[in-house]
């Protein structure tokens, strides 16, 4: 049984497959004749059914529908978006590539169990130009052992280091939590994103 | 990207500056500053368009309940309302403790 976890892209067929409430707006046709993906959102679904995200081509187009699970023609782990190869990098020469190029072979040397989500993700995997110089590199991190405040800060240094801003959402089953957040304010809040809806946690590790 | 203000008459003086949530997306920086002025002044710079009368409701309801004058900035990525109201109760509890 295939495992579909959030920030997963899944491919379809065309925008017949999507189910929503309310209405469409017009650019999700465009959106999916270009490429027909999802992201797949945190949220409930009906029985059968993915919660997934499209994205349009400016960044405040965003539309959630369900995808049926038995429209799914493709399905790419965003760990396997993070190994994907180059040729679908359209401006090769911007600093979000480079600053993967070097955060990559690191990752897996110490087989750390991340992928790539948000816009370098998608044009990684359509083609489609997406990033831009200021795009954030979106780590996710699964199976992340609990890190101390100051050793999470130290690789959010090291990662923030290249240039473009790193973000690392820290997994814990479906719910996760950014690395970010937990440096600055272990101990008060930190936000957790979890199927039911977001919460503040003390201790955001071990929820 | 969008700038979008707000003014809310509210009360309830602010002393301290405070700083919550990060740069992250689907989160937001709430940032809140203790004002001179007698109105609550927002300033919210965010990457999605077209949400102001969402953003009008979120900001409403909250201050009907924390009534804080102070002025906000507000860095969004992205946040459902949701998780705005999160972070904007959250201020509100930091700077509680901070009293």
């Amino acid at each position: 049984m295939v495992t579909y976890n959030v920030h997963d892209l899944v491919f379809f067929s065309d925008v017949t497959d999507l189910t929503y409430a309310g209405s469409c707006p017009d650019w999700v046709a465009t959106a999916v004749m270009r490429a027909p993906v999802g992201v797949i959102r945190r949220g409930q679904a009906p029985a059968g059914m993915l919660p997934i995200g499209i994205r349009g081509s400016n960044k405040s187009q965003r539309f959630g529908a369900y995808l049926p699970v038995t429209a799914v023609t493709d399905h790419l782990t965003s760990q396997e978006i993070r190994h994907f190869g180059r040729s679908n990098r359209q401006d090769k020469m911007l600093p979000i590539w480079q600053a993967l190029d070097q955060i990559n072979p690191y990752l897996d040397t110490h087989q750390y169990d991340w992928g790539l989500s948000g816009s370098a993700a998608y044009e990684l995997v359509t083609g489609i130009p997406t990033v831009n110089q200021n795009s954030d590199l979106d780590f996710i991190a699964f199976n992340q052992e609990q890190l101390t405040p100051p050793k999470a800060q130290h690789l959010l240094d090291w990662l923030n280091s290249f240039g473009p801003h790193a973000d690392v959402q820290i997994m814990r089953g479906q719910a996760g939590f950014s690395l970010e957040d937990y440096c600055y304010h272990h101990g008060q809040g930190v936000l957790v994103k979890s199927l039911q809806g977001p919460y503040l946690s003390a201790d955001p590790w071990n929820e | 990207m969008e700038k979008l203000t707000f003014e809310f008459k509210n009360s309830q003086k602010v002393t301290k500056a405070v700083h919550v949530g990060v740069v992250a997306s689907g989160d937001l920086e709430v940032l809140v500053y203790p004002t001179d002025k007698q109105v609550t002044s927002l300033e919210i710079t965010t990457g999605s368009d077209g949400f102001k009368e969402v953003w009008g409701n979120v900001l409403q309801r909250f201050f009907d309940r924390y009534p804080l004058l102070a002025d906000f900035k507000i860095n969004d990525f992205g946040a459902t309302p949701g998780v705005v109201n999160l972070r904007l109760t959250q201020a509100m509890e930091a700077l509680k403790d901070e009293e």
